[in-house]
């Protein structure tokens, strides 16, 4: 069996040979012109340069199933890049 | 085939009667319901026998100020038996005949083994057979079988009864019109009433007198069927709506109590339920509303059927009309309110539940007919396609944006019921506790508030001893405290109403006469007292309107959170987070200022020792002081580096200033004359020998000035000044704007050239450099001048002074400014002339940029960006983010995952944004970029664009189109440099190897002095000849690499960066082999030479050093062979042309290629193979025969001309299709040796995943590789001869070309559509050579069969060559034709190999021209043909 994740609306379960990894949901957006929905989510794993490894993938919300795929369109990274930064912004101005 | 196998109970119903009866007040429960409506009904004359077993059902008409209007009809119900109605559908039948012993399990083995001979497919429903056993005419029994499929049901009896059914939905999923009566109606008699509903009426009327019974008038419909003159005719239809699809029954606990399982089941793919029971069930469950289906909740397509029975009680009524059983008007009054929002709640969520699922199942459907259409590959034009795109694509993004708004709702609405079921759940524990306690609701509420009231509850408390608990703050307090709590206000409240119920006194006596409290005084009474009225006998406050108060809080405070987002943020509240700071130690304290000085006299830029450090410059030894700091002089690349490094972009905050350098330290005291008012004071130096005039460097800034001449006087620098420059200053010195005072000093000048030049004879060569005031002091030299230092130029001319004058480039300028620096003989002079080039002044960028879009209407989303909405990010994140304690690796690619292909959804997108509209936009953007835009404005563009200059808003919506020309403007740039430098490195090996014929010359023993000194002399002249192609070949390398790193591809990085705001800056990793000390001091060894030679005009030791430089290079550039590519394993890359990279920082592009071009190598391996290993020796051995055999071989050369003339056509066609593949092949070399060359470093993971894709192609090429050998093997020892050898490589070939036939195929549409979405990446020529192989399978298998024939051909034409051909040209004209033709065959047999060699060599290595000339050169090539061209001159 393929290796898979769905998003349950709460967390992300990551399943990779036959074991299930639950991720925590951190962020998501919805995107109109591409008609998915995108989610961010951390296994709270390291990566090796001592940073916090979050994941985006996107799902399709007409999915009763909502199994995740690689983001690789450059518009759609474009986009993460810019809700990242959002994201980052307002919770600057918040805590100002 | 229709059979009745099983019944099941149904009630049949009779009207009996139906009124509308006027009801005063509620109804207790259902007993008293019945009670009344009978009561009622026989009042107006309705009597029943029975009533007990007869059923009511009730409808609210009108509700009154003081009662109900309710419409009652009574039934009478007969148990009827329903038969359940089975489809049976025949699918086989046929016969066997019946073996002796044949057991009945056999014989159904023997149907399903007869029904799959004949192809149908046993799925898993039951079939049903039928036997019929006959006698045939060989008197043998012979059984006729006939198999349907059909399905029994399982039970036809209640299994599960569900007493309760509460929760859940149940979902209208399919309503239908049902007409039940076909009337018809006079005009005149409609004409008497006037309402509609008058008329209505009438026809309804009409209907019951027929016998239709018409009991619920919601659900029905009248339509006009026809009419005349006289009648209308008209349709009464039923609308009914089942209830199919049930979650989890919710049904009314009085409208349904009991429920069997009549059927299981599960739906199969792209089937409705209504079929799905249809098939395993045989019931049509649209014809009745009676039958639930409810879903396994693991398991979406397994549901289970229900039957639902209406049995216990006989009786409908608005549950509005019932009291609650508690009898308290005031109570069921609140818990009405409640109830009714809960219902009225309940049913929009049930509906927009429905409205949810019904657009999804149109969405599916949807895609189905859009899936269908692509599928049936329509014929459709353009704009059809995109106009059907458009179509779906505004349907289901309406659909999309429906869904998005219907789930909110929902949610919103169910937040709202649970507040409410909440609100119920304490209002009917409140009710219940004031009923356990025997007081109204109001009694015990005042009994609640009073108790509740924290000063009274503190006293009570106190007097208990507990009353510490009040102190703590709720959250502090235990369980148990809290328990504590809890037990003794009911305590309390129970005590208070004992008391109140035996006493009947005012509660707030009871209160104070209990615990001893004075209320009176009491500050906890004051908000009461105002109530309270002691005179009074009710002791209850009057009007206690808590509940209304609290409904209209709740609306209050819903309202407001509906008007809230949806998450709501707690800013304040993460006060314990301290951010991480780095140690001090790691803090680098710097001024961010990043000055460059730039000396406006010779344009040289100097900066400090903190810059040098921070862009990592060396330092060099001309230093100067400007305001006590030391600065160092930089090169004019490292300076443009500076300036493009430094510029405020997203990855550097630095900020660059350029100061011209002003007036140095040493000019600053004589600036200003102290007794003149601050006058400025100019000195002019004037030569008492010639009379000419000098002045410091800033007299020339200050009054912009032509410098030329440097002389030093009083140990200070100085320039002469012209004629006309002295003038002006002499004649405005009193200018009133800007005064100053002339001091003229007279000196004695001793000239640097004097001392250089005493030698009158010396030749001198007097340079104007034109300096272009309006272009920022740009220099323009003549051709002449140009050809003196055998520059190239590279744009456009210019008139100047009638003399055609080119731009001189600023390195260019400082050759020419060093070597007329230090040149003695001829002693070249430069005279700078200011001009003012106004005709051509350079269009701005935004002018060019207007040209482009003007009148173009271009979408924000023309150039596809993508827009995030509905951002919801989790508290913890948002802690986190605050924290500041963790940096990110954002990963959009997890392994496990799959990629995101184009589905048809995105590749709808990608489509639909480039709508017609977008298109059209587009494609004229391209056309205005290619066909208006002059050389000037695209330079003027690209200038804007290499680097980050123009980063006021990147122009994203336009700048796709723009990149792409832009990128190929750079590339032809580049490819011109490219160009020159190969003719300078041609001619600078033909100089070297004259050179070393001279060395050679000179070593002869019989050379007179004169002939020594004339070789002498001529060496020298070639030494410079080749020093200047050095210095050409260094400018235009620095000029290619420049655009390549800095511009072309620059331009992508750059909107790479802006774009998506990650840099690639920190993937970049050294070289991973061990670095190399020895090597590094012996180049710079060489390098620092060359510079110095560069310094010192010593053209000798520049080519001395170049070489070494070149040569060190070249040796220590290694570059190794993998399965997977080529990979340089040396310490350097050797790259004397300046190499433009592509694809280099993407995966997929590297994937694909490296996939096709395995494939592709392999067969250009094969091909190149043979060509070297048998082919080649064959033709070339040929080509080295003697002429005499060319002309024996005439007649045979005749007899198989036709046939390799024939042929011809058929390798031109496969050179083509290789030379294509190779393209391919390459692309992966260059990728790859891309990758090494910058550094690029893929983890272990990357390479061993990249490993396993290939692995197929490995084991592939390991194949070929094999039976290669044992060809070449069996070859060698004879076992074959040449022509099977060709033969079986043929073959071999030929299977790898198919292969990579597949492989394109494969690649091929991926390609186009990754190509379509990276305009940044020039796949163009990727994309053709794809097409080309793809068009053309067979080219390559028909040149490889044509070769070999050609070959064994060619075996009698003994060999050709050029000579051979050029004698054959004098033979008449008609003996020519036929032999030019054999020989062209033969020639281009010939040419196959050498242009495979050459490809070979050029294309699947990473060398080029240049590299071979230096390995002939290092391998000491020895000129042979410049020596005989030499020794012919001499």
């Amino acid at each position: 069996m393929d290796d898979t994740a769905i998003y349950n609306g709460e967390k992300v379960i990551l399943e990779k040979n036959n074991e299930e990894v639950e991720c925590d949901v951190l962020f998501t957006f919805d995107c109109e012109d591409t008609m998915r929905s995108y989610v961010g989510y951390t296994d709270h794993s390291m990566g090796k340069n001592g940073r916090k490894n979050i994941y985006v993938s996107s799902y399709s919300p007409f999915d009763k199933k909502q199994e995740l795929v690689n983001v690789t369109d450059e518009r759609e990274l474009a986009m993460i890049a810019e809700v990242l930064e959002e994201i980052d912004e307002s919770t600057e101005q918040k805590s100002k | 085939m229709e059979e009745f196998d099983f019944f099941d109970t149904d009630y049949d119903e009779k009207i009996l009667a139906k009124q509308i009866i006027r009801i005063d007040q509620k109804f207790k429960d259902l007993e008293d319901a019945r009670n009344i409506i009978f009561e009622k009904l026989e009042e107006s004359g309705n009597f029943f026998e029975n009533s007990e077993n007869l059923s009511i059902k009730c409808k609210i008409v009108e509700e009154q100020e003081d009662g109900y209007l309710l419409d009652v009809t009574v039934l009478e119900e007969t148990v009827v038996k329903v038969p359940y109605k089975i489809e049976k559908e025949e699918v086989f039948s046929g016969s066997f005949t019946l073996e002796n012993g044949m057991t009945e399990e056999e014989q159904k083995r023997k149907v399903f083994e007869l029904m799959m001979a004949d192809g149908i497919q046993i799925v898993g429903t039951k079939y049903d057979i039928q036997y019929d056993e006959i006698l045939d005419e060989d008197r043998e029994t012979k059984i006729n079988f006939v198999v349907s499929k059909g399905v029994n049901i399982n039970s036809s009896k209640p299994e599960i009864i569900y007493k309760e059914i509460s929760k859940g939905k149940i979902v209208p999923v399919y309503s239908f019109n049902e007409d039940i009566y076909l009337g018809k109606i006079k005009i005149e008699e409609l004409q008497e009433v006037s309402s509609e509903n008058e008329r209505s009426n009438l026809m309804l009327e009409k209907a019951r007198l027929d016998g239709i019974e018409i009991d619920n008038l919601t659900n029905l419909v009248i339509g006009i069927s026809g009419y005349n003159d006289d009648f209308i005719t008209y349709v009464i239809s039923k609308t009914n709506e089942i209830e199919a699809i049930v979650e989890q029954a919710r049904l009314q606990k009085d409208e349904i109590i009991e429920t069997s399982v009549v059927g299981t089941g599960s739906i199969d793919f792209g089937e409705s339920i209504e079929a799905a029971v249809q098939r395993n069930s045989g019931i049509d469950i649209r014809s009745s509303a009676n039958y639930i289906i409810i879903f396994d909740e693991t398991h979406t397509q397994k549901y289970t059927l229900h039957k639902v029975s209406i049995k216990k009680n006989n009786m409908t009524i608005p549950s509005s009309l019932l009291l609650n059983t508690l009898n308290s008007e005031l109570s069921s009054n609140q818990l009405k309110e409640i109830d009714f929002d809960i219902e009225k709640l309940h049913q929009e969520i049930v509906e927009l539940e429905h409205t949810l699922s019904s657009s999804f199942n149109k969405l599916i459907e949807r895609e189905d007919k859009i899936s269908q259409i692509l599928d049936k590959d329509l014929l459709l034009s353009d704009d059809e396609i995109v106009s059907l795109y458009e179509k779906y694509y505004n349907e289901q993004r309406e659909d999309y944006l429906n869904k998005i708004l219907l789930e909110r709702r929902i949610k919103e609405k169910n937040k709202k019921l649970k507040r409410l079921l909440k609100l119920k759940k304490k209002k009917e524990k409140e009710l219940l506790t004031a009923k356990e306690m025997g007081l109204s609701l109001d009694e015990y509420l005042d009994i609640v508030n009073i108790v509740e009231d924290n000063g009274f509850f503190k006293k009570m408390l106190d007097q208990l001893e507990i009353g510490n608990i009040l102190e703590k703050d709720s959250e502090e307090r235990s369980r148990k405290d809290k328990k504590i709590l809890r037990k003794v206000k009911k305590e309390i409240i129970e005590e208070i109403a004992l008391r109140y119920k035996k006493d009947n006194l005012p509660i707030l006596e009871i209160v104070e006469e209990l615990f001893d409290l004075d209320v009176s005084n009491g500050n906890a009474l004051e908000n009461v007292s105002v109530l309270y009225d002691p005179s009074s006998e009710v002791t209850i406050v009057e009007e206690p309107k808590t509940y209304n108060t609290q409904l209209a809080e709740i609306e209050r405070i819903e309202k407001n959170v509906a008007s809230l987002p949806e998450k709501v943020v707690n800013v304040g509240a993460t006060g314990e987070y301290e951010p991480l700071k780095a140690p001090d130690d790691m803090v680098e304290v710097y001024d961010n200022n990043v000055i460059l000085y730039e000396d406006s006299i010779n344009s040289n830029f100097y900066v400090n020792e903190r810059i040098l450090k921070l862009f990592n410059i060396e330092k060099s030894d001309d230093e100067i002081s400007i305001n006590d700091e030391i600065l160092y002089r930089i090169e004019y690349d490292d300076a443009q580096f500076i300036m493009n490094n430094a510029s405020s972009n997203s990855y550097s905050y630095t900020r660059v200033e350029i100061v011209e350098e002003d007036k140095t330290e040493e000019d600053a005291e004589d600036i200003f004359e102290d007794d003149q008012d601050n006058l400025e004071k100019i000195t002019i130096y004037v030569d008492r020998v010639t009379g000419e005039f000098y002045a410091k460097k800033y007299v020339f800034i200050r009054f912009n000035a032509v410098a030329s001449n440097q002389v030093i006087i009083n140990d200070k620098t100085c320039y002469k000044l012209d004629l006309e420059d002295f003038r002006f200053i002499a004649d405005n010195f009193n200018n009133e704007y800007s005064p100053y005072v002339l001091d003229y000093q007279y000196v004695d000048i001793k000239r640097e050239e004097d001392s250089l030049h005493n030698d009158d004879k010396n030749e001198e060569v007097i340079m104007t450099f034109y300096r272009d005031l309006n272009d920022n002091n740009q220099i323009y030299v003549s051709t002449e001048i140009l050809n003196l230092f055998e520059l190239t130029p590279n744009n456009e001319e210019i008139e100047i002074d009638d003399e055609r004058c080119y731009k001189l480039s600023n390195d260019a300028v400082q050759l020419i400014t060093n070597i007329a620096k230090k040149s003695e003989n001829p002693k070249y002079i430069i005279k700078f002339e200011n001009i003012s080039i106004n005709k051509k002044v350079r269009p701005h960028v935004e002018t060019v940029l207007n040209k482009l879009t003007e009148n173009l209407d271009i979408g924000a989303k023309d150039y596809k960006r993508f827009t995030a909405s509905n951002i919801k990010v989790s508290k913890e994140f948002v802690k986190e983010l605050k924290s500041g304690n963790y940096l990110y690796n954002i990963v959009h690619i997890i392994p496990s995952l799959a990629k995101a292909t184009f589905k048809f959804l995105r590749k709808l997108c990608a489509k639909l944004f480039l709508s017609k509209r977008g298109k059209k936009v587009m494609l004229e953007l391209e056309r205005r970029l290619n066909e208006e835009l002059t050389e000037e404005e695209i330079e003027v563009l690209f200038d804007e664009y290499k680097g980050t200059q123009l980063k006021t808003d990147m122009n994203n919506q336009i700048n796709g189109m723009i990149l792409k020309k832009l990128r190929q403007h750079g590339l032809e740039k580049v490819e011109k440099l490219n160009d020159a430098i190969k003719d300078d490195y041609s001619n600078l090996f033909t100089l070297l190897g004259s050179i070393k014929t001279i060395d050679r010359e000179k070593q002869y023993d019989d050379l007179t002095e004169k002939e020594f000194n004339a070789l002498e002399l001529e060496k020298k002249s070639l030494i410079d000849q080749a020093a200047e192609r050095i210095k050409n070949i260094l400018i235009c390398r620095k000029d290619a690499n420049n655009l390549l790193s800095g511009g072309v591809h620059g331009l992508e990085e750059d909107f790479k960066a802006v774009a998506t705001k990650l840099s690639y800056v920190g993937m970049r990793f050294a070289k991973n082999n061990k670095f190399d000390n020895e090597l590094q001091h012996e180049l710079s060894e060489y390098g620092s030479g060359i510079t110095r030679a560069l310094e010192n005009g010593d053209n000798e030791a520049l080519l001395e050093n170049f070489m070494g430089l070149e040569s060190c290079y070249f040796d220590n550039t290694k570059i190794k062979t993998g399965l997977t590519g080529k990979r340089s394993v040396g310490s350097k890359y050797y790259s004397p042309l300046a190499e433009q990279f592509d694809y280099r920082d993407d995966p997929f592009i590297r994937d694909i290629f490296t996939t096709v071009a395995l494939s592709s190598s392999m067969v250009s391996m094969v091909n190149s193979y043979r060509v070297h290993q048998i082919e080649a020796n064959e033709v070339l051995a040929k080509q080295q025969s003697e002429v005499e055999k060319v002309n024996n071989s005439y007649d045979y050369i005749d007899q198989a001309s036709s046939e390799i003339s024939n042929n011809k056509d058929i390798i031109q066609e496969g050179l083509k299709a290789q030379s294509h593949q190779d393209v391919l092949t390459s692309a992966t070399t260059i990728e790859r040796s891309a990758l090494d060359m910058n550094n690029w470093s893929f983890n272990n993971a990357y390479h061993q995943a990249d490993d396993l894709g290939h692995n197929f192609y490995n084991q592939f090429h390991q194949n070929v590789t094999n039976s290669i050998n044992d060809i070449t093997s069996k070859y060698g020892n004879g076992t074959i001869d040449q022509f099977e050898a060709l033969q079986s490589i043929t073959d071999i070939a030929n299977n790898a070309q198919s292969s990579l036939i597949k492989v394109c195929n494969e690649c091929s549409g991926i390609m186009k559509t990754y190509a379509e979405n990276h305009p940044n990446f020039d796949l163009r020529g990727i994309q053709e050579s794809l097409d080309y192989i793809l068009e053309h399978p067979d080219a390559l298998s028909k040149m490889n069969q044509a070769m070999t024939d050609t070959i064994k051909i060619s075996n009698g034409l003994q060999g050709l060559s050029k000579n051979h051909i050029e004698a054959l040209s004098s033979l008449p004209s008609d003996i020519l034709s036929t032999v030019v033709c054999a020989a062209s065959a033969a020639g281009l047999a010939l040419n196959v190999s050498h242009s495979l060699n050459k490809k070979y060599l050029k294309k699947n290595d990473y060398r080029n021209d240049v590299v071979e000339m230096m390995e002939q050169y290092l391998n000491g090539f020895d000129y042979q043909d410049n020596e005989n061209e030499l020794a012919k001159k001499r």
